[in-house]
């Protein structure tokens, strides 16, 4: 019981960066693996995203975010929301950092790479050209 | 870090956050309608913000994050989203009427119709955002609003009646031919457009993207010391030269160029274009800040990649918030809709807002497990909670005095 109320306190709602200190998202809900002896549960995965955020706001809002981002999301992408092995946090304090970097992630962030390479990358001034 | 430098972040935020299109307007509208009357307020306001930004600044001298983004771990994500939905109507508003504040410069300094000006106003701040740095933007624009300071100039110059001056300042009620509603009214626009809360979040997010540290505390206080009180006295002389040149003829402020006539009533033509570059510093300044903190506050409720320290390709989604909110704002102008009155409208909403804004920060800056030794003492603790409980009667009265006195029209 100790372990869920301290995991509420400081995973849930915590930032997430890549190895990189790159913010990649919110821990927006966690999986959790119950142990068939009836041990203490442990985090499975991770769910990061607004489908995710949604399910837990709840009500109209909560709603309209979970169904927009799984509709923004890839159709190739398995339904549900994303998530990650809660094996690559690598540290939680002060905020949860992986091991990896973002762009090894498979469907995580995904918004974020559709409007790179297909809205702010194209603008003038942007992207790889000058910078 | 240049010391001296270091100074423009605050003026920025005083001149740009805290004079910004709501003041140029509801202070010369409370100016010619109740001269002084409503002065008072200010010494509120800059003490209310001054103890706020004060507090998000130490959040993140300490944590290196911005307080607002600290709050959504400590309230859940349902408290943090209202905000988050409310400020961004509201700043969508407020970008609106900015943009529309700097077309009327130019219209000011033209002849030419504001609305024609719009664009060339949307494309000068795209040009801003997207090749200036931070630092030279908030250094050029800060500095630019100095001329502000030309209203001060004007007061003495238009030989008040200094007793005169006292004795309205010192009378807390509305004048004779108007009524309590309406000055309760222009209480809380005042308010609203004074301590207007991207002001705080510009101010800590600043305060990151400069990579401030602990150490640099002293440097943070100086620029709340000395910033906002200077945005105060500026709001505070934009009612007097509004009072000295409006009241007794009974004229009311329906336009900005009124804001700057007692300029060149006072100083003659020199002045009145020092005030135009003061009102485009003001308001072109307001812009942007106001543009980057609600993208900041939107990035960091959802924990996105953001900022001008992160080349636009790396923020995307960032950069996608604030592109839409500009170009939706640059839309919303060119629909002739009243500068002014989307002006005082956007305010009051903002005034609304207020308790849901400052209620996280005062509980993160309390959190001794987060803040150590930088924790909120007793004075913060006591001027943020006044400041609180004032923001929630204020934000109660806003709705109910915006439909009774029709928007102050009446």
């Amino acid at each position: 019981m100790t372990e869920h109320v301290s995991v509420r306190m400081t995973l849930l709602d915590a930032q997430i960066v890549d190895r990189d200190r790159l913010p990649i998202g919110r821990v927006d809900d966690l999986e959790l693996f119950f142990p068939p002896d009836g041990g203490p549960p442990q985090i499975a995965r991770v769910l990061t995203g607004s489908q995710a955020l949604g399910k837990r706001i709840g009500g109209v809002i909560g709603r309209w975010l979970t169904s927009m981002s799984a509709r923004l999301r890839r159709p190739g992408s398995r339904a549900g929301p994303s998530t990650f092995d809660a094996g690559l946090i690598a540290d939680t304090k002060p905020m949860v950092r992986l091991r990896v970097q973002a762009d090894e992630l498979e469907g995580i962030a995904g918004l974020e790479r559709w409007l790179a390479s297909r809205l702010v990358e194209r603008l003038p001034g942007t992207g790889h050209a000058d910078k | 870090m240049n010391r001296a430098f270091a100074f423009t972040l605050g003026t920025l935020s005083a001149i740009g956050g805290f004079i910004d299109i709501g003041d140029l307007v509801a202070d010369a509208q409370v100016g010619a309608r109740f001269g002084l009357r409503l002065a008072w307020v200010s010494l509120f306001t800059v003490a209310g913000i001054m103890c706020f930004s004060e507090m998000a600044g130490r959040v993140a001298l300490k944590t290196q994050r911005p307080a607002l983004a600290l709050a959504r771990s400590r309230l859940g994500p349902r408290f943090g989203l209202f905000g988050l939905i409310g400020s961004l109507l509201v700043t969508a508003l407020l970008v609106m009427a900015e943009l529309a504040g700097v077309a009327l410069a130019f219209q000011l300094a033209t002849s030419v119709h504001y609305l024609l000006w719009v664009p060339v106003a949307l494309a000068l701040v795209l040009l801003v955002v997207w090749k200036l740095p931070f630092e030279v933007m908030e250094r050029v624009y800060g500095l630019l609003g100095l001329a502000m300071l030309v209203f001060v100039v004007a007061v003495w110059q238009l030989d008040p009646d200094w007793s005169q001056l006292w004795s309205s300042a010192t009378t807390p009620a509305p004048t004779g031919r108007e009524t309590w509603a309406t000055y309760l009214f222009f209480l809380v626009a005042l308010v609203g457009a004074q301590m207007t809360p991207y002001e705080m979040f510009f101010f800590s997010s600043g305060a990151v993207d400069h990579r401030w540290r602990p150490k640099d505390i002293k440097v943070m206080r100086a620029n709340v010391i000395v910033g906002f009180p200077l945005g105060g006295i500026l709001a505070v002389a934009i009612q007097a030269v509004a009072f000295l040149v409006f009241f007794e003829a009974g004229v009311r402020v329906e336009h900005l160029s009124q804001t700057a006539l007692p300029v060149a009533v006072a100083l003659g033509k020199i002045g009145l274009v020092v005030a135009i570059v003061g009102i485009f510093a003001a308001t072109f300044g307001a812009t942007l800040e106001t543009l980057f903190a609600s993208s900041y506050d939107t990035a960091q409720y959802f924990g996105w990649s953001y900022g001008k320290v992160q080349p636009p390709a790396r923020a995307a989604r960032f950069t996608t918030v604030m592109l839409a909110l500009l170009f939706a704002a640059a839309a919303l102008a060119l629909t002739t809709l009243d500068p002014i009155t989307v002006t005082i409208v956007a305010v009051v909403c903002s005034a609304s807002l207020l308790p849901f804004l400052f209620l996280p920060v005062l509980l993160v800056a309390n959190d001794r497990e987060l803040m150590g030794e930088l924790a909120n003492g007793r004075l913060s603790n006591a001027v943020g909670f006044a400041t609180v409980t004032v923001s929630v009667i204020v934000a109660a009265l806003a709705f109910p005095l915006l439909i009774l006195t029709k928007g102050g029209t009446v």
